[in-house]
């Protein structure tokens, strides 16, 4: 009797123990998906501002050209123009990746109630189709002369653990490795686009610490000389904070793992979170730093 | 050298060229030459940020047989350019010798 006792103490303490790791883990899957989600939308910006890059570092280098030709050839603003359409087509590929990929971890956040509609996992299905017909595409776009492809890290199969919740359950085993690869596909990426980010702003900055700040002060500075200087010593300071759009997506890509391996994981969203952030942050530093008009 | 450090090296040394081409000190070694010297260095200055921009959209795996065909000139022609690049009032060398380095690349890929 006693006996009995003792073990429906411990079953039952192990149920609440196994129930409560489980809602933590739901819990903490919500959160990871939301970080996913958050990180598409951040990411837009870094990749509108890694084109704005190449474009800013092309045209400085055609305006000192034409300064120094004396006079301005407009194929050569043409055959740049094509070439930088290309730049930008790959780029936008990225994003779009990115969008498909915090659409489907939004619509697997709804899957952890274990209330959702069947359409909802329908929707998410989809969704992985596409980021799996997708997936190839990325692997052949490339930066700096290497395909993405050949920037990922190589990684293990994932092995997913049981989740409590059916569908969400099956969802995760069936999307795992779709989802892991396009994890490690934009980590690749974003890790691509820094590099040539670095290097486009480089150049820019070279000129327009000429252009912006020396030239008009030694000419006699106009009105707005200190907030166009300031403006390129922010971009300036920034730079290196594209980086932390290489570690948010690395963070996201552990979070992920972490999430689906071990069913007891306690993972970092508040650095994957921050990495965020900061990534946001460094859009809006370089979007406040556009040279402002010369006063009238 | 493998392909991947072939077009790094490149790439790097054409970069480097830019940024001394797009430098306050390279334009104030240029208000000393000619309108002909200046229009030479501009046209070059085009070459050079065409290239980076042809090399950038390329895919090493596209390109790494030829890069290793052309090694010996490669790699001879960008060390050369990274040396000449260490003097900036020598004008006509560095232009020479991104002549050289772009005459190279051009045997890899198409440059316009």
């Amino acid at each position: 009797m006693k006996f009995r006792n003792i073990a429906s103490i411990l079953i039952a303490l192990a149920l609440t123990f196994s129930n409560g790791c489980d809602s933590e883990r739901l819990d903490q899957f919500v959160s990871f998906a939301t970080a996913g989600s958050q990180y598409a939308q951040a990411l837009h910006k870094v990749i509108a501002d890694a084109g704005s890059a190449m474009i800013a570092s092309d045209s400085a280098t055609l305006l000192v050209i034409r300064k120094q030709a004396g006079g301005g050839d407009p194929n050569a603003v043409t055959q740049n123009d094509r070439l930088l359409e290309t730049y930008l087509d790959n780029l936008q590929k990225i994003d779009t990746h990115a969008s498909l990929l915090g659409s489907y971890f939004s619509a697997i956040s709804n899957l952890t109630n274990g209330k959702a509609a069947s359409n909802t996992a329908t929707a998410a299905t989809g969704l992985l189709d596409s980021i799996n017909n997708f997936n190839p595409q990325i692997e052949k776009i490339a930066f700096a002369g290497k395909n993405i492809k050949d920037f990922v890290s190589p990684g293990t199969n994932l092995v997913v653990t049981h989740f409590e919740v059916k569908i969400l359950d099956e969802q995760l085993h069936k999307a795992a490795p779709t989802i892991d690869q396009a994890l490690a596909l934009q980590e690749a990426a974003v890790t691509a686009i820094a590099e040539q980010m670095k290097a486009a702003l480089g150049a820019s900055l070279e000129v327009r610490e000429s252009t912006d700040v020396i030239v008009p002060y030694v000419n006699g500075p106009p009105a707005n000389w200190n907030s166009n200087r300031e403006s390129f010593l922010r971009v300036k300071v920034t730079i290196d904070s594209v980086d932390h759009a290489r570690t948010a997506i690395s963070h996201l890509r552990l979070a992920f793992k972490q999430l689906l391996e071990n069913p007891r994981t306690s993972i970092d969203l508040s650095t994957l979170l921050g990495e965020i952030g900061k990534m946001a942050g460094y859009a809006s530093a370089l979007e406040s730093s556009v040279p402002s008009k010369p006063a009238k | 050298m493998s392909p991947t450090d072939l077009y790094s090296a490149t790439l790097s040394a054409l970069t480097d060229a830019r940024a001394q081409m797009l430098s306050p000190a390279w334009q104030a070694e240029l208000d000393k030459l000619t309108a002909d010297q200046r229009l030479t260095a501009s046209k070059a200055l085009l070459r050079v940020e065409q290239a980076i921009l042809v090399l950038s959209n390329a895919a090493l795996s596209d390109i790494a047989g030829a890069m290793q065909a052309n090694e010996q000139g490669l790699t001879s022609a960008t060390a050369s350019l990274e040396d000449a690049l260490k003097d900036i009032t020598k004008v006509q060398d560095i232009i020479q010798t991104i002549t050289t380095a772009l005459n190279v690349v051009g045997k890899i890929l198409p440059l316009l």
